[in-house]
């Protein structure tokens, strides 16, 4: 064993007890520290894990713009799963005094309830009905079996200057709660796009499925590959690149802010080693007397931030990750499933976190115990010794 | 003449009282040969403690020179200065100031450790046998008598084979018949280990064992 270690290790369980409580509150504050940031960022996780299976769900894995023919060569790609072609139009639905602003999708009615994962009511669409979104449908205040009337003005026919309008029956109502689809898309199919897009020659793109396995940038490759440069291929990231960087934005003011925790305490453990050391000047005298280096002092100083405050935020990280686990496994804490389509609160804990917030918290320690150990081995050893007297 | 371990040149040292300047050593020169006991006398105040310190390099001097073992302690830097104190260094204080969270024996050990040396464990158990310790080595010092602390102290003091060996006030804290005990300790290492010694003290019985001896007298060193 490295002397320094022992002689740590002696100093920390020989403090006397008038000091425990300074050395009880750095392992508790790093430990709190730790459990708050395990669990933090695993509800975190959790909820990115949500949102990005909404997106997921609502606009596939990956997008190709551009009329893009050979549909069946994409199917054959070896990660794709299922390709879904559409057509998108900005357009509107017309009430008796009101026109609301929407999306119209179209898209392949066949593989409708196999590609999208989201809540549905209703039933499956067929030509001439339209599934439209929650939010739209309380707008619009209409239900199941209502009629809507749809045009697109941008296919407005510039001869006559009146759009193409159809009405269309409501017979599914969707519920995302991702950004603003609920209030914005309605669903049509291929032929009712091909219909009321008049200005439009053929699909806009296609929206793949990848399998849960692959990798989402090997698969792009392989669709670009396959596609050229003639297609733009697009990952449901870059799609929602403004929100998938607003969430890591997100993930890094969680640590900043929690990483305070880290540093109140380790204001405590500076005072708390501190404490030892003064307790300790004689000793520390001793051994500079012997021969010590003032780097081994500070060795040793640092050995004990770690006897006292490396435990708490071991404990800390062992209690989040068992609550994770247990979360997990038992579903302890429950959440609104009409807010949230799941009943428990979600965790989930990756090692690059568990590595940060482990390599946060020994750094905090290390530079909180090092800055105190050079103070320390900064004292004089005569003077150690006369005022240890 | 033996061969020179120790040389102090013409050591001056002072502190700032206030505004007041206090001349702690006035030109204090001493050389130490192999196998060579010195013992420096004076009362309290005189000066003795600073003096050890300063050959002992625990403590810094204003002006003058100092070698030890053929190095010049103001040309060494900060981990030369600590390998000496380690190596060519053992200091007996007159408080034992042993480590109480260690046992008796791995006090003794503890410059062993800073040294890097694993392999004294044999050495340091023919020391506390020569010194009628063995019994008590698993001893915390709390559980030590005040002779076998200083003891202890010596025998961790030399356990490096260190060139000199510093004894400041060794007795001042022991009874008369510890304190002869130890003095014929010190007597015996130098016979058996060829040790130097510079051992400080106010009493002129005990100076009688060095093979020069001092007296120090406001900071000025005296035959």
């Amino acid at each position: 064993m490295i002397w320094e270690r022992k002689v740590a290790k002696r100093f920390y369980s020989h403090t006397k007890n008038k000091n425990w409580y300074s050395g009880v509150l750095s392992m508790l504050g790093m430990s709190v520290g730790c459990f708050a940031m395990i669990i933090s960022l695993s509800v975190m996780n959790g909820f990115e894990k949500l949102v990005h299976n909404k997106l997921k769900g609502f606009d596939g894995d990956l997008r190709i713009l551009g009329s893009i023919k050979n549909i069946e060569e994409i199917k054959s790609i070896e990660h794709v799963t299922k390709v879904m072609p559409f057509m998108e139009r900005k357009g509107l639905i017309e009430e008796i005094d009101n026109q609301k602003i929407v999306t119209f999708k179209a898209i392949d009615e066949n593989i409708f309830s196999q590609f999208y994962d989201f809540n549905i009511r209703g039933s499956v669409l067929k030509s001439g009905e339209v599934i439209i979104g929650q939010d739209l449908a309380y707008r619009l205040g209409k239900d199941l079996g209502d009629i809507i009337l749809l045009f697109s003005p941008l296919d407005q026919s510039f001869g006559f200057g009146i759009p193409y309008k159809k009405e269309f029956k409501i017979v599914g109502i969707f519920q995302t709660k991702v950004l603003d689809y609920d209030d914005r898309f309605v669903f049509l199919t291929l032929s009712d796009g091909n219909d009321l897009f008049r200005r439009k020659k053929s699909i806009d793109g296609l929206d793949i499925r990848i399998n849960e396995h692959s990798n989402i940038k090997e698969a792009k490759a392989e669709v670009f590959k396959k596609t050229g440069d003639l297609f733009e291929v697009l990952s449901w990231k870059d799609l929602n690149k403004s929100l998938v960087s607003a969430m890591k934005i997100e993930r890094v003011g969680t640590l900043c802010v929690l990483s305070l925790i880290f540093l109140v305490s380790t204001f405590n453990l500076a005072t708390s080693l501190t404490l030892i050391s003064y307790e300790k000047i004689k000793e520390i005298a001793i051994l500079r007397s012997m021969g010590a280096t003032k780097k081994s002092i500070i060795k040793i100083i640092v050995r004990c931030g770690f006897e006292r405050a490396g435990r708490g935020a071991i404990f800390g990280l062992a209690m989040g990750i068992v609550l994770v686990l247990i979360q997990n496994t038992f579903s302890i804490i429950k959440i609104p499933s009409n807010i949230y389509f799941i009943d428990s609160l979600p965790m989930i804990i990756s090692f690059s976190d568990f590595f940060v917030i482990t390599f946060l918290s020994f750094s905090f320690i290390f530079l909180s115990s090092y800055l105190t150990g050079k103070r320390i081995s900064k004292i004089k050893v005569i003077k150690a010794l006369q005022w240890a007297k | 003449m033996g061969k020179i371990i120790l040389e102090a040149q013409g050591l001056n040292k002072s502190y700032l009282n206030g505004n007041k300047k206090l001349n702690v050593l006035k030109d204090f020169s001493i050389l130490l040969e192999e196998k060579q006991i010195i013992t420096i006398m004076g009362d309290s105040g005189s000066g003795k403690s600073t003096a050890l310190n300063i050959l002992g390099t625990l403590d810094t001097y204003d002006s003058g020179n100092l070698f030890i073992a053929g190095k010049v302690v103001k040309a060494l830097d900060k981990t030369e200065l600590s390998n000496l104190r380690n190596q060519d260094i053992g200091f007996v204080f007159q408080f034992h100031y042993l480590l109480p969270e260690f046992t008796a024996f791995e006090n003794v050990l503890i410059p062993t450790w800073i040294k890097g040396d694993n392999n004294t464990n044999e050495y340091a158990n023919e020391l506390f046998s020569s010194l009628g310790l063995s019994k008590r080595k698993e001893h915390f010092p709390s559980q030590l008598s005040g002779g076998e602390r200083s003891r202890v102290a010596l025998i961790r003091a030399i356990i490096n084979k260190p060139k000199i060996l510093f004894a400041d006030e060794p007795t001042g804290n022991l009874d008369y018949k510890n304190a002869i005990k130890l003095v014929d300790l010190l007597m015996k290492i130098n016979e058996n280990f060829n040790q130097s010694i510079i051992l400080t003290t106010h009493n002129p019985e005990i100076s009688e064992i060095g093979h020069k001896k001092f007296n120090l007298v406001n900071g000025t060193l005296n035959k």
